[in-house]
């Protein structure tokens, strides 16, 4: 009662003090943490905010020597372009489908590991398997595909195993219809692990009483795991399944780069490395600042609907 | 009868006048030696400060008896060596010889087409920029001099630049290249006018194994078929054959096709090798090496690191690489195998039948553009910067820059700038600080260096071997559309050429069938080759009435 009369009394004190009021005594109140708070937002802005500006030359026959404000702006032109390139449904599709296909496979398995390793008791064991599944997280992106174009070759493992069963030895990566597999499992064995930690903390936050009630109520572990665990994770889940939606049509070039040939970009070549063949290789700055652009708006509305939809079904969303 | 001796007058008399305006026209821009009096005058009434009455004959150093600096911005392609250019021998002296003080900027190592985008972004240009500006900037050099980025040379040259001014003037082919259709010079070119040195990559093979298994040395394709089955059977080695898949640009096997890979010209006309009929043969015959195991089957996919590996493990027997790798392997392979009779011979580009040429071949051009020399607007001493340059094509310059410094580095034998023991020493690769540093830059390549800096006979031979072929007939010119056209093409050919690398690729590892080569040639069609010819054809033209 008295909290609840202290609550109206404070908020009829800002309505009287209005909004600059609120703010300034807000800020003095928290000045420490504002002050913590200020290279964060100031990295946003420099880093994330400020470069926005450049992609004004999507619309523009960008010259570097003229800059922003000297080039000619053409309009919509660099987009149209791009809409009618010969292989515009072929990125899209390649794009969509690869991370379609990352998202699939990629997304549930360290919260798999994490549920796994959350039923071992042994903490020797857990923390090894930890350990392991990390390692290929800080290893340079260059030498994992140097690792996976070995694995994959005539001579390599993958060839070795599919001979003692019988098989002919090929080059895996010469196979178009093989490229996302390869991608795909390997981008699994790279970011298992690190992927995991994430889950791990969430599933430390349920709380040990629910277990424990659940055993009295005779459940047992795949009863605990469906009904406590699952829902425990849930938000989390489901705030990272968000994040990742915003990335749908981001494919990292770094790693299609290193792995792919012409006679796979039937089904690797995605749209970020087409940018890079066309933008860095080519010097058309506004050909390819068209190109990503118009990959952001796709990414963003991948977002919004993603964070819809989780509001809808489990009332869990960004904003 | 009169009546028509008129006409043939007046029409010969329109064509003079109209010649002579041409020539008025061409001669302001692209005529060194022979300025004008007039624009002279105009430009001297302007800027009283300026000395310079006529076109120097000559050069005398030092230029300037004043501190002067110059800020020079490249990649500095010998970092093995000296961290910077400022600290080889060549660069040294020349500062030393001219009076001008060089700042070298160097971008980090790979990373300068990016650090030069932002070099032009930001506004703010060094002195001298050595980077390739003619194919890099974008809407090509033309654009580059019309956004006052750089500025045009012809008269820096024409007053200030006697022995490059003399030298272009006599060699009208070279000259040609350098300047643009409009006739504009932009850069201290960096120049390979010997063409015996400018065929480095092509076929070699072991010739111990050959002799082993009694082969000759295989001239035409069917030889090069018949000697690989032969050694794969032999069991010698599994895959005969072995190269790195980007060498295939070289057209060492499509030249015996009367084919390239690319666009090649014959008789003045552009053609593209991908839609001639010829180029089904040579594609099949890969596709059958390759299906038979005749090539390594990794080709495609391995790195430089890999192949060599397997070459010194010693699993092939013929190969397509740079002349460098013939003394590199033979060295490799026997410090590997100490046993091994390893002797690696060059054999000439295949052809079809004995006595032919190939029509294509590895062939590099005359002219460098990526390590030439071009003055920014920025720059405050155009004069001394185009007297300072200038010295590398003079005759002492010439000697400096190829050789070093005479007594230090080098020491005329019989005439012959011959290199000091210590700087010939393989071992130590001197041979690239001594002269030649970041293996080029704005002066002309002598012969006397590149003979030199070959270690074996077998590349001796192999430089004479591999020039063999009909490519300067062949080779298009290092042409240049103009801009808009260059945006065209980029455009269309864009397409294209993802299109056929990755059909070529797929018809050679049998991924599709070679009953689809119609198709294939539709295809290109239909993204619109004619048009991109056309832009070539149209761009060769007017390098040819440069």
């Amino acid at each position: 009662m008295r909290m609840q009369s202290r609550l109206i009394a404070g908020r009829l004190k800002i309505k009287v003090d209005g909004f600059t009021a609120k703010v300034k005594r807000d800020l003095l109140r928290h000045k420490y943490i504002y002050i913590m708070l200020l290279p964060v937002v100031a990295y946003y802005f420099i880093f994330h905010y400020g470069p926005i500006y450049g992609a004004v030359i999507a619309f523009q026959d960008y010259s570097p020597a003229l800059g922003v404000e000297g080039s000619t702006w053409v309009g919509f032109q660099n987009f149209t372009d791009f809409f009618h390139n010969y292989y515009f449904w072929r990125l899209i599709k390649n794009t969509v489908l690869l991370s379609f296909y990352l998202i699939l496979f990629g997304f549930p398995a360290p919260i798999v590991l994490a549920l796994m390793l959350n039923e071992v008791n042994n903490t020797r064991f857990k923390r090894t398997v930890q350990t392991v599944t990390y390692l290929p997280h800080f290893i340079s992106l260059v030498v994992i595909c140097g690792f996976i174009v070995n694995f994959t070759s005539r001579g390599g493992i993958i060839n070795d195993i599919i001979e003692t069963f019988g098989g002919e030895r090929y080059n895996l990566l010469l196979k178009p219809e093989l490229f996302r597999s390869i991608y795909v499992v390997s981008d699994i064995w790279q970011t298992v692990g690190w992927g995991s930690i994430i889950y791990l903390a969430a599933l430390t936050n349920i709380d040990i009483e629910l277990y424990q009630a659940a055993m009295i109520d005779g459940a047992g572990r795949w009863k605990q795991l469906m009904h406590i665990t699952l829902p425990g994770i849930a938000p989390t889940v489901i705030i990272m399944l968000i994040l990742r939606m915003g990335r749908i049509m981001t494919v990292g070039f770094e790693k299609v780069i290193l792995l792919y040939l012409p006679s796979t970009y039937e089904t690797a070549d995605v749209i970020s490395t087409y940018v890079y063949r066309m933008g860095l290789q080519k010097f058309s700055y506004s050909y390819s600042t068209a190109i990503g652009l118009f990959n952001s708006v796709i990414n963003c509305s991948f977002l919004i609907f993603a964070n819809y939809a989780g509001k809808k079904v489990n009332n869990t969303y960004l904003w | 009868m009169r009546k028509i001796s008129c006409v043939i007058l007046l029409v010969c008399m329109m064509l003079s006048i109209s010649t002579a305006f041409s020539a008025c026209g061409n001669k302001k821009d692209s005529d060194l030696g022979q300025t004008e009096p007039g624009t002279q005058k105009n430009e001297q009434d302007k800027d009283s400060l300026k000395e310079q009455k006529k076109p120097l004959d000559s050069l005398s150093f030092p230029i300037t008896d004043k501190p002067l600096k110059l800020t020079w911005w490249g990649e500095n392609g010998a970092h093995k060596y000296h961290e910077s250019l400022d600290d080889f021998v060549i660069y040294k002296k020349l500062q030393e010889i001219t009076g001008i003080d060089i700042e070298f900027i160097h971008p980090p190592l790979g990373q300068g087409d990016e650090q030069f985008s932002l070099l032009i972004a930001s506004g703010e240009y060094p002195d001298l920029i050595m980077f390739n500006f003619l194919n890099k900037y974008p809407g090509g050099i033309e654009k580059a001099i019309e956004d006052k980025v750089i500025i045009s040379l012809n008269d820096l040259i024409n007053n200030y630049s006697p022995n490059l001014r003399d030298y272009l003037k006599s060699n009208e082919e070279l000259a040609k290249v350098v300047r643009t259709n409009d006739g504009l010079y932009y850069c201290y070119p960096s120049l390979l006018p010997d063409p015996t040195t400018r065929s480095y990559i092509g076929p070699f093979v072991r010739e111990d194994w050959l002799e082993e298994l009694n082969i000759e040395k295989p001239h035409t394709i069917d030889e090069w078929y018949r000697a690989m089955v032969k050694i794969k059977e032999s069991g010698k080695s599994e895959f005969p054959l072995s190269f790195l898949y980007s060498l295939l640009r070289t057209d060492v096997f499509a030249g015996a096709y009367d084919v390239g890979l690319n666009f090649y010209m014959r008789d003045g006309k552009v053609y593209y090798g991908p839609l001639q009929p010829q180029f089904k043969d040579f594609i099949s015959t890969i596709r059958k090496w390759y299906a038979e195991g005749l090539i390594d089957p990794d080709f495609a996919t391995f790195d430089r690191k890999t192949y060599e590996a397997k070459v010194l493990k010693e699993e092939n027997v013929l190969f397509v690489d740079y002349l460098s790798r013939i003394a590199q392997f033979t060295s490799g392979i026997k410090s590997n195998n100490p046993d091994s009779a390893c002797e690696l011979s060059p054999i000439n580009y295949p052809v079809l039948k004995r006595g032919e040429k190939a029509m294509l071949g590895h062939f590099t051009p005359a002219f460098r553009p990526f390590v030439s020399i071009y003055i920014t607007t920025a720059n405050k001493y155009p004069e001394e910067s185009a007297m300072m340059l200038d010295y590398a094509y003079s005759e002492e310059g010439n000697m400096l820059f190829n050789f070093g410094v005479e007594g230090q580095t080098y020491n005329m034998v019989n005439g012959f700038p011959t290199y000091t023991k210590d700087i010939a020493d393989p071992e130590t690769g001197k041979i690239n600080i001594a002269g030649q540093a970041s293996i080029s830059g704005p002066f002309k390549t002598d012969p006397r260096f590149f003979v030199q800096q070959l270690i074996l006979d077998q590349q001796k031979q192999a430089i004479r071997l591999w020039s063999d072929t009909d490519v300067l007939e062949h080779q298009l010119p290092p042409i240049s559309p103009t801009a808009e056209d260059s945006k065209e093409f980029a455009n269309i050919y864009g397409e294209i050429e993802t299109y056929v690398s990755e059909m070529i690729l797929k018809f050679i590892l049998g991924q599709e069938s070679t009953d689809k080569f119609d198709d294939f040639v539709n295809q290109i069609k239909s993204m619109g080759i004619d048009r991109v010819i056309e832009i070539k054809q149209t761009a060769l033209d007017s390098f040819n009435s440069r």
